[in-house]
């Protein structure tokens, strides 16, 4: 039974220490997804409001329209939703041991009821139809041997017989419906470690998934950055040149400037409406149906 | 027969009783060992098979992703030098040209390919395929 219990409860540590595990995992790319939405806030804020602006100063010379541009940049701050929590049904297991403490007692029970159906008490009738106190006495005096009136060890003896040589056997048979009892238990221990062991094992693969996720939001936000570089060094020489009122739409290459800011800005907008995940914006659906399949 | 024979007799009667009952518990608890034992060796057996896809899924799913975005960042930083050079050119053209293959490339994401795993759990089923990664 101890065996059977700790198996259980070491399988149940051990899920929970990798649940805690992957729910710090979640919770730190979560952190990450947001950081990512800050900055793309951030980059519409003032990225896209600066050549909005620019555009603005340089007015009808450009005849460029920027807000075609900025319109449907959306910004999503995607969430990865809270795994499930699991069970490990420890009940069935702990049923199984109250079982075998009965059956302990039931064991003992039986012994002696297998004296009692088997004896006969001294006065010739036989213990079974006897009651109380006096199925007792007879019961003890048929296990010592019979009544010392009937040239038995009587009571005496059967106590003594009950609390030495026949007691241990007693214990045995209780002791083997508990050993049995505990095969069981232990084999369910087993199922329940196995599960145990299946639901970590999935763990590790949305863990493998999640940093997935992560090494996903590292290279749009290493994409974002670029850009945004490459868009603020071609914005801030274009605003010296308004400034100074140094820009010319009629100069050509002035005007391939400007396009190349808007090529610039039209791809931050085009990597910001890009889902990070799968089409919906949640993880591909599709990862989700493989662990579940490869977990039953 | 006396009273004190009858009352040895009795008595080896009931520990005889007690001997063949505490003899067939024993046999009874020897067989449900047994039957147990052989549950847990299945158990053990089906868990360790079912343990090792899940382990074969994760790694090739982990070097899939590993090979993908390491081929990816080498690629962006190829794009990006190419967008570094056009725009030092005012070169349109390549900058166009770069920037959309940036875009193209960002927007397959490695994890929507991962739709992939579900033919790979097919795969470790199979064990002629064999995995390129």
């Amino acid at each position: 039974m101890g065996e059977a219990q700790d198996k259980v409860k070491r399988a149940q540590e051990r899920y929970e220490r990798r649940k805690k595990r992957l729910d710090s995992r979640v919770d730190f790319v979560n952190t990450e997804a947001k950081l990512y939405g800050m900055r793309q806030k951030d980059i519409k804020e003032t990225v896209f409001v600066r050549v909005a602006r620019l555009i603005e100063e340089i007015g009808k010379r450009a005849k460029v329209d920027v807000y075609e541009v900025l319109d449907g940049v959306d910004i999503n701050i995607p969430t990865v939703g809270p795994c499930e929590k699991h069970k490990v049904e420890a009940v069935s297991v702990f049923n199984g041991l109250l079982v075998a403490a009965g059956a302990s007692v039931l064991a003992s029970t039986a012994t002696t009821g297998g004296v009692t159906m088997l004896a006969t008490a001294s006065t010739g009738a036989a213990i079974s139809g006897l009651s109380g106190a006096a199925a007792n006495s007879a019961l003890l005096a048929a296990l010592g041997g019979g009544s010392l009136a009937a040239g038995g060890g009587g009571m005496a003896l059967g106590s003594l017989v009950l609390g030495g040589v026949t007691f241990a056997p007693i214990l045995a048979v209780g002791g083997l419906a508990v050993a049995a009892e505990g095969e069981k238990a232990l084999t369910k221990a087993t199922k329940i470690e196995c599960d145990a062991n299946k639901l970590i094992a999935e763990m590790e693969l949305r863990e493998s998934v999640l940093d997935g996720v992560f090494q996903r939001l590292n290279e749009l936000s290493g994409i974002l950055n670029e850009l945004k570089d490459r868009a603020l060094a071609s914005l801030s020489s274009l605003e010296k040149m308004v400034s100074m009122d140094r820009f010319d739409g009629k100069n050509v290459e002035h005007m391939e400037r400007l396009r190349c800011l808007l090529l610039i800005i039209s791809s931050l907008a085009q990597i910001m409406k890009t889902p990070i995940l799968g089409e919906d914006g949640a993880i591909n659906p599709k990862i989700d149906v493989v662990i579940k399949q490869v977990a039953v | 027969m006396k009273a004190a024979d009858m009352a040895k007799f009795a008595q080896a009667a009931d520990m005889a009783a007690l001997a063949q009952k505490i003899s067939h518990d024993v046999k009874e608890y020897l067989v449900v060992a047994e039957q147990e034992q052989t549950k847990r060796s299945a158990i053990d057996a089906a868990c360790a098979t079912e343990l090792a896809k899940i382990d074969a899924v994760r790694s090739t799913f982990e070097a899939f992703l590993d090979r993908s975005f390491e081929e990816r960042r080498r690629n962006f930083e190829e794009l990006f030098s190419l967008v570094r050079q056009a725009m030092d050119r005012n070169d349109l053209k390549t900058l166009e040209l770069s920037l959309s293959a940036a875009v193209e490339l960002a927007r397959i994401s490695p994890l929507a390919e991962a739709k992939s795993l579900e033919s790979l759990r097919t795969a470790m089923d199979d064990p002629d395929h064999e995995f390129v990664i």
